[in-house]
């Protein structure tokens, strides 16, 4: 018997090993059997005695690998099989909401750090054809349900009392929102009057923070508001003050 | 010397159990970040949340009957500010538990507080009769089974007795009768805080296109309270 012809015995005592198993059982046993006759090697043995003691002491291959094989229950490669099977189909079921929960992630990031990624004054400003003479971050939080929202930048067409009365003018707010859970999209919705109830002109932004362009007169005021379904009202939730330049 | 071997790999049966975990794990990530909506709950919870609603005592709940496929239930919930109904089915393909939920705010000067819903279900050809089959061909999705609901609590002790009146019209097969439901309070099912809340299913009516609901209130002495129309804009007939 060669260690060959010792290790196939030994296999065909085993039932349903993977290939895995099965390489990593005949590494084992060869190097098993290497070592043993390295030492006898050592010993002064010549290489056929040594080889014909190693395969004497590694004993009946039958009963090695009938204890193997005790070691490799098969029902646990079919609960392993079936567990990976389950995981590949729900990570294929789930696969479009992790999608979205890694953009809610991403947009988390972007709507808490960078708001002026999502949208700002001076973009909206620029759609308009309009220049801005002043902007101005602020930071004046307030709760929407389990959302918090952030009015980070104000924006001014003409901050002086003289050019609002000969031009006129624009005011310009940005807003991020944020869910208290970072992987979930901000609920509710929010809108910008003026003081004197004037609605925006134009926005631009999603749930995760918008720009409003607003027309104004020299001293207004804005509110922030919230639509409320039920009484068919809109709720104010924020009143911010405009940095209007003082009159001389 | 002993040669370096490469170790054996890990037994089966821990192997096993650790690819158990990763299922069991992602199911968890499933469920905290509301991917996936294992319960009628947790969709009710977003529902509420994304209405800014959130929270809604569950009044009373049975199963769709209009939903034969797949689980599906029906349910009425409640707080100070609304009545909602729901109806929520479970595919597990598509997120799991998922609905709607519509919702009446609460009209404490009123009565009585109402809203509706109408659920279709489309027909099978064999439901069609025989001699409107040449109908399948060009209005199959019109051909279809409502299941309205109409719902809500009573706000004024005085109320005595709701009568429902239902209306379908415009039928494209056979016409089909109105119905008039009387609800007393033997009907109502009281919430945890006394509210008397209310569930009248009327129908199903089959290819109606148009539909026209009244509640109507009446005290101990048979005097009208209120009557509103709950189907389209929803109005008090003053």
């Amino acid at each position: 018997m060669t260690r060959s012809t010792y290790i196939q015995a030994v296999f065909s005592r085993l039932k349903r090993l993977t290939r895995r198993e099965r390489e990593a059982i005949r590494r084992e046993l060869d190097g098993h059997m290497e070592d043993h006759f390295e030492a006898l090697r050592e010993l002064g043995y010549d290489e056929t005695e040594a080889e014909e003691r190693t395969l004497a002491a590694m004993g009946d291959p039958a009963e090695v690998g009938r204890a193997l094989d005790r070691q490799y229950p098969f029902r646990w490669l079919i609960v392993k099989w079936a567990a990976q099977g389950l995981t590949v189909l729900l990570v294929l079921v789930l696969l479009s909401g992790w999608w979205d929960v890694l953009g809610n992630l991403a947009c988390y990031a972007r709507a808490r750090l960078w708001p002026a990624t999502i949208a700002n004054v001076e973009w909206l400003a620029r759609q308009s054809g309009r220049e801005l003479e002043l902007v101005q971050d602020m930071d004046r939080e307030f709760r929407l349900g389990t959302a918090t929202c952030r009015v980070w930048q104000i924006g001014l067409e003409h901050p002086s009392e003289q050019a609002m009365a000969e031009k006129g003018g624009m005011t310009y707010v940005a807003v991020s929102c944020w869910e208290d859970k970072p992987w979930a999209e901000p609920q509710g919705s929010v809108e910008v009057y003026s003081t004197a109830g004037v609605k925006s002109t134009r926005s631009m932004g999603g749930s995760w923070g918008m720009a409003w362009e607003i027309p104004v007169t020299f001293g207004d005021t804005l509110r922030v508001c919230w639509y409320d379904e039920l009484a068919h009202q809109y709720e104010t939730l924020l009143t911010v003050e405009l940095p209007w330049e003082e009159s001389p | 010397m002993k040669t370096k071997r490469p170790k054996l790999p890990m037994p089966r049966r821990r192997l096993a159990l650790l690819w158990l975990l990763v299922p069991c794990l992602l199911l968890l990530a499933a469920y905290v970040t509301d991917v996936y909506c294992f319960t009628p709950d947790q969709v009710q919870r977003m529902e509420e949340k994304r209405r800014l609603l959130e929270p809604m005592e569950i009044i009373w709940q049975a199963d769709a009957p209009w939903e034969q496929e797949v689980p599906a239930l029906i349910r009425l919930t409640a707080n100070d500010r609304a009545v909602g109904f729901s109806e929520y089915d479970f595919r597990w393909w598509y997120g799991g538990w998922q609905g709607y939920m519509s919702v009446a705010p609460r009209e404490n000067g009123r009565p009585f507080t109402a809203g509706y819903i109408w659920q279709r279900r489309q027909l099978e050809e064999r439901e069609v009769p025989e001699e409107m089959a040449s109908l399948w061909e060009g209005y199959h999705t019109s051909l279809t089974e409502e299941f309205v609901y109409v719902y809500g609590c009573v706000e004024s002790p005085e109320v005595a007795e709701l009568v429902v009146e239902f209306e379908p019209s415009e039928f494209l097969l056979a016409p089909q009768p109105s119905q008039t439901v009387r609800l007393t309070a033997a009907d109502w099912i009281i919430g945890t805080d006394g509210t008397a809340y209310f569930v009248c299913p009327l129908g199903p009516t089959r290819t109606a296109r148009s539909i026209v609901c009244y509640v109507t209130a009446y005290g101990a002495d048979g005097g009208e309270l209120g009557t509103r129309s709950v189907t389209g804009m929803g109005h008090w007939l003053e």
